[in-house]
């Protein structure tokens, strides 16, 4: 079941003015239930505008978007889409403002006119979602945390209100390596055990590759692919002259290719890339 | 969005108007502004409205941009306007009802010439405005404010902490704008609801956004304080500018050209005691 | 006599919550024209270090000469700052004026340099980071590298022997680092010495040296290579190997086997390609 779809969706800002831009120009696709979906665009080609429709924070002006099957054109849907939709923003821990953890995880879930039991419970499950121990954290200052607990007390924070579409932008930026890896770890867990719908917008196509089951890519405000990973970074060059670039794997897989070896099918991953290389030097010994 | 407000923004190009030194263009706004207020007559309206249009075409800036600044104060200029149309009551009554036996509802010619004219001070005062900001870079701009303001000095008044102060202020209007936008979404996406409940509610609700935008602005102005510290700030006693400001061929004949207007106003005014009766005779 | 000397140099914070980013009594030097990583987890006092090496910072105890003249003294310490400048992370958060060579100028300004002479100089700076056609833009519509080049332009501006980047490539997307870091290493290649604070294993395959901190103290000190190779000091110092050698790891470890040991990746299509030939 497709839980988002999108169908010709275009957006113009400043309509009508010297400033007039076409943010996005007829795009169309659809999210599929308990999929992992990616979205990679230069800077300026759409995607804050995109997700920004996902929760209705931009008003649609022409084409159609339906999250759970319900029309973000509908008043009376706001709610239900906006509570529906999770958004963790770039540097999302710079909306923290109250004075305890506790407070601030409470703050969606509080919105939702929740009661205070269900409140507590929520926040208690979100912050050892996202590994950090309530009983530690829950009266100490979001303020006094470090870069990366910030980040985990932000995220717990669109977590509580136990969305069932999780969009994530750039979600890993500015983090140390230790910081992105703990992070991108936890969307995986976060995918498992909480909300199964993630949508990831990242610039590392690395990642992207490794974690997405299709990808969008956007390209002034127009959709230039969509598909698999395997679908998409197999247009090497033109994911080049985009300024994206492909996957480290499918670079290095190019390089091999131009010397003259021959494989079966495209590696965005290490691992796809070491089972093909190994398949290769097996071919190889037979033949000799 | 919020990055194209208009009113403040410069808008580049290269045009003999561009070009002036700073203060001149300070100084003839000035002018220009004061001299509006002595306007009497609709034929003045009219050279004036023809002024601007020659500055306007001179500046190269397109006439939308202006219009632009414009449109952001019709609000006010309507209410102004319409405060006077009710509220002048000498001259020939055009419409008259009586309300209450203390008041009766009048509009009069008198009124109604007011409200025009008010209507187009204000305008011409903001395109006027405008078309200084538009033209000029604020780091000019503040060039020429500190430049004007320099015999302060000899008061011990900081003026060149001043102009740094205004320039940056000016620098970070963009960005700070940009990240309310963003913290606005960011809570409106858990849930938050600005535009419910009392007076008291409404400001409470506001802290979300007013609180990160505080912590931020903060983190900014130290990290700026930083940035300013290992660029040298405050080295010398002797700081200099990249750009001298110096008067040129363009300043003499700008100074003129408004003068010349400014001129005729105050003839029309005083000497002339108002020419639409002499042009339009029969009108007024 | 080296450029910078940091002699025994210790560093705390009157706060006390952040205490974790102190300094324990460090010293290091660094020759003219180094290319030099300063690597660590966040908190281990990078930008402390940072900080102190121009002077925006004054040691608690020990002494640091930046050619030869000690950022201690007040006396000086415009001529350390100008000749240390200093690129910082966010790139909103530097810069002063609404116009590109208005900011630029700002350095030489403040240091009370002839007009004539800063107009040069304001070309020169923009022409070297490749941004000469944005003289006169408004700074806030920039893309972010596109800002972090003007503000490298603003500190070459003020004819600096050293370049110190603290994470300045860290809140950029891909395409923007990469435009930064090859105006860097031309800087160096022209004689600047480049420090560079970063989180990115891949700038640091681009330096000579790495300096790597844990805890207020440097736990490794040698080229980039040496420290990739050691898997119990990567691991101390919380760092990975940079992409490349990560994929070259997973390659290995499936049974692939690959000699040499380059951190390039034409140079590991190659190894690979002569392993299975």
């Amino acid at each position: 079941m497709a839980v988002v779809e999108v169908k010709n969706l275009s957006f113009t800002y400043s309509k009508k003015t010297p400033y007039q831009t076409h943010a996005l120009t007829d795009v169309s696709f659809s999210i599929e239930e308990g999929e992992f979906f990616g979205i990679v665009g230069a800077t300026g080609s759409g995607k804050s505008t995109l997700i920004s429709h996902l929760n209705v924070l931009t008003k649609i002006q022409s084409g159609e978007i339906n999250v759970l099957g319900l029309s973000v054109k509908e008043k009376k849907n706001l709610k239900s889409i906006r509570f529906s939709v999770g958004m963790v923003f770039q540097y999302p821990e710079y909306q923290l403002f109250e004075d305890t953890v506790e407070k601030d995880v409470a703050f969606g879930p509080k919105n939702m006119k929740l009661d205070k039991e269900e409140i507590d419970r929520r926040v208690k499950e979100a912050l050892n979602l996202v590994g950090l121990d309530y009983d530690l954290y829950a009266k100490r200052s979001p303020f006094e945390l470090s870069g990366g607990e910030k980040r985990r007390v932000a995220i717990a924070g669109v977590i509580a209100m136990e969305p069932k579409i999780l969009v994530l932008d750039e979600v890993a930026a500015g983090l140390d390596p230790e910081g992105r890896e703990d992070i991108l770890k936890l969307i995986k867990k976060l995918q498992k055990e909480k909300c199964p719908t993630v949508v990831l917008i990242s610039h590392n196509m690395d990642d992207i590759a490794s974690l997405a089951d299709r990808i969008l890519v956007l390209s002034k405000g127009r959709v230039e692919f969509l598909g698999t990973p395997k679908e998409v970074f197999k247009n090497y060059d033109r994911m080049n002259e985009l300024k994206l670039g492909v996957p480290l794997a499918t670079r290095i897989q190019k390089k091999l290719e131009e010397k003259g070896m021959s494989f079966s099918d495209v590696c965005v991953t290490a691992d796809q890339l070491a089972h093909e290389l190994k398949r290769i030097s097996a071919k190889e010994a037979e033949n000799v | 969005m919020f990055k194209d407000i208009a009113f403040g923004q410069y808008y580049p190009t290269s045009s003999f108007v561009h070009n002036l030194d700073p203060r001149i263009k300070l100084l003839l706004t000035v002018l220009f502004i004061v001299t509006i207020f002595f306007i009497q007559t609709y034929f003045s309206f009219l050279v004036t409205l023809v002024f601007l249009i020659v500055v306007i075409l001179f500046s190269r800036v397109p006439v939308l941009s202006v219009l632009k600044s414009v449109k952001g104060i019709l609000f006010l200029v309507l209410f102004a306007a319409i405060i006077n149309l009710f509220f002048v009551s000498t001259g020939e009554v055009i419409y008259e009802k009586v309300i209450t036996d203390w008041w009766t509802f009048r509009i009069t010619w008198d009124g109604v010439h007011n409200s025009i004219k008010l209507t187009l001070r204000l305008i011409f005062l903001i395109t006027g405005a405008s078309i200084i900001s538009l033209t000029t870079t604020p780091m000019r701009l503040t060039d020429g404010i500190e430049s004007l303001l320099k015999p302060l000095k000899v008061i011990k008044f900081p003026v060149h902490d001043i102009a740094i102060i205004m320039s940056i202020a000016l620098r970070f209007i963009p960005t700070l704008l940009d990240e309310t936008h963003k913290t606005i979404n960011a809570q409106k996406a858990r849930g938050a609801a600005f535009d419910t409940g009392g007076l008291i509610k409404k400001a409470k609700s506001m802290l979300p956004v007013l609180i990160p935008l505080f912590v931020s602005a903060f983190r900014r102005a130290d990290e700026l304080a930083f940035a300013m510290d290992a660029r040298c700030y405050n080295a010398t006693e002797k700081r200099t500018k990249m750009r001298k400001l110096k008067l040129g061929w363009r300043d003499l004949i700008a100074t003129l050209f408004v003068a010349g207007y400014a001129t005729f106003i105050f003839v029309d005014r005083y000497y002339f005691l108002g020419l639409d009766h002499v042009l339009f005779p029969g009108v007024f | 006599m080296p450029q910078i000397e940091v002699k025994n140099v210790g560093f705390q914070y009157a706060k006390s919550e952040e205490r974790d980013s102190a300094l324990k009594r460090i010293s290091f030097s660094i020759e003219k024209g180094e290319f030099v990583s300063l690597v660590g987890k966040n908190g281990c006092g990078k930008s402390t270090l940072a900080k102190l090496l121009n002077g925006l910072f004054e040691p608690s105890e020990g002494t640091v000469l930046v050619t030869g003249v000690d950022t201690s003294n007040e006396d000086t310490i415009f001529e350390v700052r100008s000749k240390a400048g200093m690129v910082f992370q966010n790139p909103d958060n530097q810069m002063v004026a609404t116009i590109v060579e208005d900011d630029v100028a700002f350095g030489p300004e403040n240091l009370g340099v002839e007009p004539s002479e800063i107009v040069k100089r304001v070309d020169d700076s923009l022409a070297a980071v490749g941004m000469t056609e944005y003289k006169t833009a408004t700074a806030s519509r920039l893309s972010g590298g596109q800002k972090q080049r003007i503000a490298i332009a603003g500190v070459l501006a003020m004819k600096p022997e050293i370049l110190i980047l603290d994470e300045a490539t860290s809140m950029l997307d891909p395409d923007g680092r990469e435009d930064v870091m090859s105006v860097v290493k031309k800087m160096n290649e022209d004689g600047i010495t480049v420090i560079n604070i970063t989180h990115d294993m891949s700038e640091v395959a681009l330096s000579q040296r790495v300096i790597a901190l844990k805890e207020g103290e440097i736990i490794f000190d040698g080229t980039p290579k040496a420290l990739f190779d050691s898997t119990e000091i990567l691991k101390r110092a919380n760092l990975d190997l940079p992409p490349v050698g990560k994929l070259k790891r997973t390659l290995v470890e499936s049974g692939i086997k690959i000699e040499g040991d380059t951190l390039d990746e034409d140079e590991l299509a190659e190894e690979i390609w002569q392993s299975l030939k």
